[in-house]
Parts: C-alpha cells; sequence; structure tokens
C-alpha cells in the first residue's frame, strides 16, 4: 500500500501526488483505449492540470476518482480536436467496472492473479492470446496459425478471456 | 455494456501482462513540465476541493478542465452568417458559434475571466519584479551563478549603486529586459535602436525614423561593414562586462584560418590555401579570405545543403518518402545563393511555389519541393508549424489546440495562419512519384468561395472560424485564386515581419557559433529570451537595410570578435557555458558542432586532390579475417598505445579483403568514429576508394582522414 498525499494543501507535495496516483491513472486510460503514448501523454496533462490549481486532497479513493474524471475530460477534449469518437458512451458504468477491477491498489493485485490464470488456459489459448496481445496479430493471422476460421478464433479468445475473469474471480474472493 | 467494459479492462490486462506495456514512471517529466510553465499550485486563485465523500464518481462545483461531454453543435450557414454580422464589427477573425452553453459553463467562464484577471494582476507584479531583478544581472538568462575560482569584476550592489555604475559604463546603457512579445524594442521607440547602435566616439547622422506599425518594413539606413562589425564587438564586449567575463584570447591566424574554412564551407583548408592565406598582409587577409569563400563554389555547395536540412526538416533524410527532391531543392538554393538572391526573395518564393517536384515534369518548380515535405501527413497544420519554425523562428504546433504560452501565440492566430494554406493541396499519383503542389480554390467550410473560412475547435469545445491573417494584418476572405492568392500574400506579410529578420540573424548566427542568441533557432517566445537582445535587433535592422543580404550578415559575424576567440575555457571565461543551459556569452569560441557534413566536405576535398588513375581492386583476393579473433576494430584502438601505429596493423588486411567497398567503409568508419556513415559521407568515401591507385593506399588515407577527424572531436 503506497503511503497516502498529505491532506493539508500547504504540504501538498506534487512528487508524493504524481507516484501514488500515476500508475492508476495511466492504467485507467489504457483501459479507455489510449495508446501507450497517448497515455503517456494524458497522465502528463491530468496531473499538470490539476497541479496548476489548489487542490484540496479528501484521501485516497476520492482524489483517485478526481484524478479519473480530470484524465477522462482530458481525453474527451484530444478526441473531440482529432474528430474521433469517444470511445465510452456511459463513463459512469465504465468507472463503476473501474473500480471493481482496480480496487486500492491500481489493479495490481488483479494482475498478479491474471498472471498466474493465463498460465493455467490451454495451450491453444494461450498462443490466441499471445499473439493477440503480444505480438500485434490479427484475427486472421490467429487463425491461420492455429488452422481454424477466424470465427473459430474469436471464439477461442472470448473463452479464454471469460475463463480469465472467472479465474481472477476465484484468486480475489 | 458493462461486460464490454470488463471485457476493454481486461484486455488492456492482457496487454501489460502478455504485451509487456506497463506503466511507465512519469514523474520527473511532469514535474519538470510543470516547472516549465512556470505556474506553482498555489498561484491560481480559483480552487477545487476535492468531496469529502469517498464516491466512485463525482461531480466538481468548478474544474478548469473541459466539460466532459459538450456536443459541437452543427452549424448551418444562415446562423453561422447572422452571427458574424453581429460579431463583425469586434471579434476580429474568429467567430464563436457554439450555442450549448449552459449555466454551469457560463458560471465557468466568469469564474475563469476573474481568475484571468487576478492573475494578470500577478503577473504585473512578477514582471515588475522581473525588471529589477534584470538589472540587478539575476534575470533568468543571466549564466549559471556559482562560486567563482577567481575574485568576480561583478559584485551585488544596490539598485541606485547599478544604475550609477551603469551610467559609468564606457558602452550604451544595459539591454532592456526582453520583454514578451514587446519585438525586442518597443515600435513606438525606434530611435533607442539607433541609439543602441551609435558608436560613442563615431557619431553618426541620426536618420528619422518614424512610428511603426506591427508589420511595416522599416528600411534603416545601411550601415557599411566596418561600422557593424564594431557594432558587434561592442555589444559583445558590453556583454562580457556585464557579466564579469574576460574573453578568450586569439586563436591566432592559422586555428582563425581553419574555423572559418569550416564554418563556411564545411571542411578544412588544404595546405596550400592555408599558407595562401598566411602569404598575405596582414591587415587585409582575413577579409579577404571571407570575401573568397563566400565567393567560391564551396560556400554554394555547403550552404545549399545547410539550407535544404533547415528547409526539409525530418524529411530530409527522406526525401522520398514524401516525394521530395532534395538534389532539386539544393540546386535551386545553389542558384539562389550563387547570384546573392535575397533572403526575403527565395524565402517568397518557397512559400508561393506551385508545381511539380519532379525534374522531368512540365511543370517542374524546384521551390515546390519544400512545401511538399512541410506537408508531411499532417497538410496544411504541419505546413504551418515548418513556416514558423524556418521563418518566425517558432514552435506553434502547441499552438493549434490552445494559446501557447511558449509561442506567445494564441490558437486563433495559429488558424489565422493556417488559413493561408488553404488553397493549396499535395499531388503523388503513386507512393513511387514526385509529389506537386497543386492551387485550388478554397469554398470554406461552408461552401461559399468567397468568404472561405475554416473552422476549428476552441479550447472551450465549440467551433471557430478563422480567415488569413498575419498578427495585425488581414487579407481579402474570398478562397479563389482570382481573387487573392493566399499563400502570396502570407510571403510578403511574413517577410515582413519583424520575427522574420529576428530569425534570419539567429538561426545563421546559431550556424557559424554553434548557439544562437536564442536556443532553440525555433523556440523563440516570451520563455526564450535573446541572450544579446540588442545585438539581435540591429543585426536585423541591418539586415533588412541591406535587402536581406545573408553574406554580408555573414560577413559581419566572421570578421567580429566572435570568431576572433580561442576555443580553450579559461577561468575567465568559466561563466560563458551555454552547453550546461547557460546563456551564451560568446567569450570563446563553442566547438564540436554537426561534423557529418564537414568530414564528407572534407572526404571530398580529398577526392579532387588525388591523381586519378585506373583502380586496381583486390576483389579477387580470399575474403579472410583483417581483426583478430575476438577483438573488435575500436577494441585495438582503444588497447594499443599510440593509435598512430594502430593503423598498419589491420588496414592492409582490410584493404586486401574482398569486401565490397560500402562494407569497407561501414567497418572503417565503426573503427575510427564508432558510428555508421551517412549516406553522403559514404558515397564520398567511396569515390576516395575508386579514386585510389590501390586499395592498400586508399583504405590507409581514408583511416587518416577519419582519425583526424576523430582526433578533432
Amino acid at each position: 500500500m503506497k503511503p497516502a498525499i498529505p491532506q493539508d494543501r500547504a504540504d501538498l507535495d506534487p512528487a508524493a501526488l504524481i507516484e501514488r496516483y500515476q500508475v492508476g491513472i495511466w492504467r485507467y486510460l489504457r483501459a479507455l483505449g489510449c495508446d501507450p503514448a497517448e497515455a503517456d501523454d494524458l497522465t502528463q496533462e491530468t496531473f499538470l492540470a490539476v497541479l496548476q490549481h489548489s487542490f484540496v486532497d479528501h484521501g485516497p479513493a476520492a482524489t483517485a476518482a478526481y484524478l479519473r474524471r480530470v484524465a477522462y475530460n482530458q481525453l474527451v477534449t484530444v478526441r473531440r480536436r482529432s474528430g474521433k469518437v469517444t470511445a465510452v458512451e456511459d463513463i459512469e458504468q465504465f468507472d463503476r467496472a473501474w473500480d471493481d477491477w482496480a480496487g486500492n491498489d491500481e489493479g495490481e493485485a488483479r494482475l498478479d492473479a491474471l498472471r498466474e490464470c493465463v498460465q493455467q488456459l490451454t495451450d491453444r489459448a494461450r498462443m490466441a492470446l499471445d499473439m493477440r496481445f503480444r505480438d500485434r496479430a490479427s484475427r486472421s493471422e490467429i487463425a491461420a496459425m492455429l488452422a481454424i476460421s477466424e470465427h473459430g478464433a474469436k471464439n477461442l479468445m472470448q473463452r479464454a478471456k471469460q475463463q480469465l475473469r472467472a479465474c481472477i474471480e476465484r484468486k480475489m474472493a | 455494456m458493462n461486460g464490454d467494459y470488463e471485457d476493454r479492462i481486461l484486455e488492456s490486462g492482457l496487454e501489460e501482462v502478455l504485451g509487456g506495456q506497463y506503466p511507465p514512471d512519469l514523474s520527473a517529466k511532469i514535474l519538470q513540465e510543470l516547472d516549465r510553465r512556470r505556474v506553482s499550485p498555489g498561484e491560481s486563485p480559483e480552487r477545487i476541493e476535492a468531496p469529502p465523500t469517498v464516491s466512485p464518481v463525482v461531480s466538481w462545483p468548478v474544474s478548469p478542465l473541459p466539460p466532459a461531454a459538450s456536443p459541437v453543435v452543427a452549424v448551418d450557414a444562415a446562423d453561422r452568417r447572422a452571427e458574424r454580422q453581429s460579431a463583425a464589427a469586434g471579434t476580429g477573425g474568429a467567430v464563436g458559434i457554439g450555442r450549448s452553453a449552459t449555466a454551469r459553463r457560463h458560471s465557468t467562464r466568469w469564474v475563469m475571466g476573474w481568475t484571468a484577471a487576478v492573475s494578470s494582476g500577478v503577473l504585473l507584479v512578477l514582471f515588475a519584479a522581473g525588471i529589477y531583478m534584470s538589472r540587478m544581472g539575476l534575470g533568468p538568462r543571466a549564466p549559471m551563478l556559482v562560486q567563482s575560482p577567481t575574485p568576480s569584476p561583478v559584485v551585488p550592489l544596490e539598485p541606485n549603486q547599478a544604475d550609477s555604475q551603469l551610467d559609468a559604463l564606457p558602452h550604451r546603457e544595459m539591454p532592456a529586459p526582453w520583454e514578451p512579445d514587446s519585438d525586442f524594442l518597443a515600435p513606438e521607440d525606434p530611435a533607442a535602436i539607433a541609439s543602441t547602435m551609435e558608436s560613442p566616439d563615431a557619431p553618426i547622422e541620426e536618420t528619422p525614423v518614424e512610428d511603426r506599425p506591427a508589420l511595416a518594413q522599416v528600411r534603416s539606413e545601411p550601415w557599411d561593414d566596418a561600422r557593424m562589425i564594431d557594432f558587434v564587438d561592442r555589444m559583445l564586449e558590453q556583454q562580457w562586462h556585464q557579466h564579469g567575463v574576460t574573453p578568450a584570447a586569439s586563436p591566432g591566424d592559422d586555428q582563425w584560418c581553419q574555423r572559418v574554412y569550416r564554418r563556411l564551407v564545411g571542411r578544412d583548408p588544404t595546405e596550400y590555401e592555408l599558407r595562401q592565406f598566411l602569404n598575405e598582409a596582414p591587415d587585409q587577409r582575413r577579409a579577404a579570405l571571407v570575401d573568397r569563400l563566400l565567393e567560391s563554389d564551396d560556400y554554394v555547395r555547403y550552404w545549399s545543403q545547410r539550407w535544404s536540412d533547415v528547409l526539409l526538416g525530418s524529411a530530409a533524410d527522406k526525401p522520398e518518402q514524401w516525394g521530395v527532391d532534395r538534389q532539386g531543392l539544393e540546386q535551386y538554393l545553389a542558384a539562389a545563393i550563387q547570384e546573392n538572391k535575397s533572403y526575403d526573395e527565395w524565402t517568397a518564393e518557397l512559400i508561393s511555389a506551385s508545381g511539380s517536384c519532379d525534374p522531368e515534369a512540365p511543370d517542374h518548380d524546384p521551390a515546390a519541393n519544400f512545401l511538399a515535405a512541410a506537408w508531411g501527413t499532417e497538410g496544411s497544420i504541419a505546413a504551418t508549424d515548418r513556416v514558423s519554425r524556418v521563418w518566425l523562428g517558432k514552435q506553434l504546433v502547441c499552438a493549434q489546440c490552445h494559446d501557447d504560452p511558449a509561442s506567445g501565440w494564441n490558437q486563433e492566430e495559429f488558424w489565422q495562419l493556417n488559413a493561408f494554406f488553404q488553397q493549396m493541396r499535395i499531388h503523388r499519383a503513386s507512393e513511387d512519384s514526385f509529389a506537386a503542389v497543386k492551387e485550388v480554390d478554397f469554398h470554406g467550410g461552408t461552401g461559399i468561395a468567397q468568404d472561405a473560412e475554416i473552422f476549428y475547435p476552441g479550447q472551450d469545445g465549440r467551433l471557430r472560424a478563422a480567415y488569413p491573417r498575419f498578427k495585425s494584418e488581414s487579407i481579402p476572405k474570398s478562397g479563389l485564386l482570382a481573387d487573392v492568392h493566399r499563400r502570396q500574400e502570407l510571403a510578403r506579410l511574413l517577410t515582413r515581419s519583424p520575427d522574420f529578420r529576428r530569425a534570419a540573424v539567429n538561426r545563421v548566427w546559431a550556424k557559424l557559433l554553434k548557439f544562437g542568441f536564442i536556443e532553440p533557432v525555433d523556440g523563440a517566445g516570451p520563455n526564450h529570451r535573446p541572450s544579446h537582445p540588442e545585438l539581435l535587433e540591429g543585426l536585423s535592422e541591418q539586415l533588412a537595410a541591406h535587402d536581406f543580404d545573408l553574406k554580408r550578415l555573414t560577413r559581419w559575424i566572421v570578421l567580429s570578435r566572435a570568431f576572433d576567440v580561442s576555443d580553450q575555457r579559461t577561468p575567465e571565461s568559466w561563466l560563458d557555458s551555454p552547453e550546461t543551459g547557460g546563456a551564451p556569452l560568446f567569450a570563446r569560441f563553442y566547438t564540436e558542432p554537426d561534423r557529418s557534413m564537414d568530414l564528407h566536405r572534407s572526404l571530398m576535398v580529398a577526392v579532387r586532390t588525388r591523381p586519378t588513375g585506373p583502380t586496381l581492386h583486390a576483389s579477387k583476393l580470399a575474403r579472410r579475417s583483417w581483426t583478430p579473433s575476438q577483438v573488435t576494430v575500436p577494441q585495438i584502438i582503444d588497447t594499443q598505445g599510440s593509435e598512430s601505429m594502430i593503423g598498419p596493423l589491420w588496414l592492409d588486411r582490410l584493404a586486401a579483403s574482398d569486401m565490397s567497398a560500402d562494407k569497407k567503409v561501414e567497418h572503417l568508419f565503426r573503427a575510427v568514429l564508432d558510428r555508421k556513415p551517412t549516406t553522403r559521407e559514404a558515397t564520398a568515401a567511396k569515390l576516395v576508394l575508386a579514386d585510389r591507385m590501390n586499395d592498400h593506399l586508399a583504405v590507409r588515407e581514408l583511416w587518416q582522414i577519419l582519425f583526424a577527424e576523430r582526433s578533432r572531436r
């Protein structure tokens, strides 16, 4: 558990604030659909926007929620300027899903569980996910490698993700 | 829906777990940027308080940030026209046309307006403090102040003491503090420039200068070269005196000759050339050499290449990627430099060029290569930024999204500049073909060509309109080429801008002396004040007065004391450390410029000075290792005592091997300079190899050239 930042504004340490929350904000932006570079930029802009104004901290959860909202607004602005549609239709629902996932440690525990759960998948399912998320292979490339149809590859990965979710829930229970 | 979101979150986790895309530590970067923006967290009176409740989703009564979802309203032409008519009198080129403002946003704007007012007051106080600090020699552009190893002649003074000491200075008054966007010296006070440039012992007749509008092209009376060189010297000496720095001693004629060759023609003088220089009359040989080099073909070639690099930017290395003919651009620039075409003239030609980059095309225009490269993938936005970088010395890319304190430009000004580039398109038939700049009528965002605006998303999320306007001057709003050629108009306005001439002086100065008055050369703005504002202003005024004659500007610089100081760092010049972030004082000659082009020039000279004849390749010899096993060439060099003795040990093996010329050259570069050759260097080096009577001699001489280059570093 990382140390909470000071409560008093006069004692607010920007470095401590950034260190405490940057990982969570970055992962949140990635989950919203940002690529790593965009997540880097928006995380930076989020903290800059907050630190350039007076800020009173009322606790880790409230601060994390506030920073996420600022980050989301930054993302909306960037997407709007570039003419792209913002990917999330219901941000409140997304935030609830994120809170379930991230918990109090920016999702570290669930990521640890995910690493273990991946090892429990079948070889084919693990290979499919490896190709998808490590090698950036397309669905057709995965299908060709596994000698199945594209639809089959889609179902395989879908099932694998369901298994992973169930496995994580078991480990976190 | 929730399942979809869970899926996406899980996928982002998989990208981290499987794809290795871990969150970076951005702390240093964010804190550095925060420091750069110079806004401490507690300065703003606007206060954001996080809610006392722990809630995953919270709403904030006051937010400095964009609203989460304020839709951009589609605007029809009638509405736009009505808005425009109602706002025409007062709003300038940009018109807010969104209509979804909520009460919350109005409230936010009111608060932000109040914030801006208070912030302005704070800034005024800070600015006044800045003036005081500047007069005390404590401004942000002052060199880093650390404990001097020797007693410094500069001692802290009370303000009144400082004023009295300044009055006693043998030269001009202290430089005025840098004012953001103040155009260096107040436009309404042009006499200040003349008085600054006037020598106390050589008074000149006063030239009355009328008040200048921002873009008026004022041509001062041109000064002769001797007077300009004296002016440069005095301005430099003033800074040295002010900072208590003693300049390094003169490097002597031979070293001076060598550096002039390197900076003007990109190579070392040959032995004959050096002897010729030293045999001339001492009081005339320096000026004679500069004049000789400025008229030489080497100067034309070298500077056409350097300007090509500047103009093409990141496209310089891969011009074919953008369908650009670099050679054609270099030939165009070489012709302009050869005939000493004025800088503003060829700038205007480049900005307003149209035609094909293909040398075989009937509508070939080599000047079009600049815009073809600048257009890139970002189109007119990239072209806007490139033009501003090259000719205004400012980076405007940030201003496309928000008012940019770094450049001092606001978002509206960026899009007004961008509107000048709407009458052109880049056409490429295929990825292998050359690009062509095509001129097209621009019909604006709503299809009305006589009133052709562009739309852009404002900082408040509302759609705004912009017409072509450069700083304070507008042009007709029509997008029809028959009515107005926007790029030609931009060229006219831009080349009259004070920023244009300052950027030219700063860039040429930086090319010759490694550091400009403003660093980086395309980073001018309120945050980057020039190190020598009066010198920059004086040179830029006189550059304009001399019809933007870059050769003359070069002559002033090269014959000044800036070129006649040793590169040795002395205790008396230790404060002069731009390499570590301080302001350059030019009290010593800064070395280690970009050497790649210089090395290329040296190689080409080597080719020309060697006898030609049949080449005896060793390609039929069996290929064999030319280095001891398990030991790399750099290791050999590093582990042997005398590097001069190393060559014969392995050069012969390299020469005798049946490696291709490419490989031999690459091995030599890696061995001696620890890097691969550039394309240009490789071509020149292969010419050296092909020009030899035998491969052994060729490799040895090539090694000597590279080794000499390495020794200079």
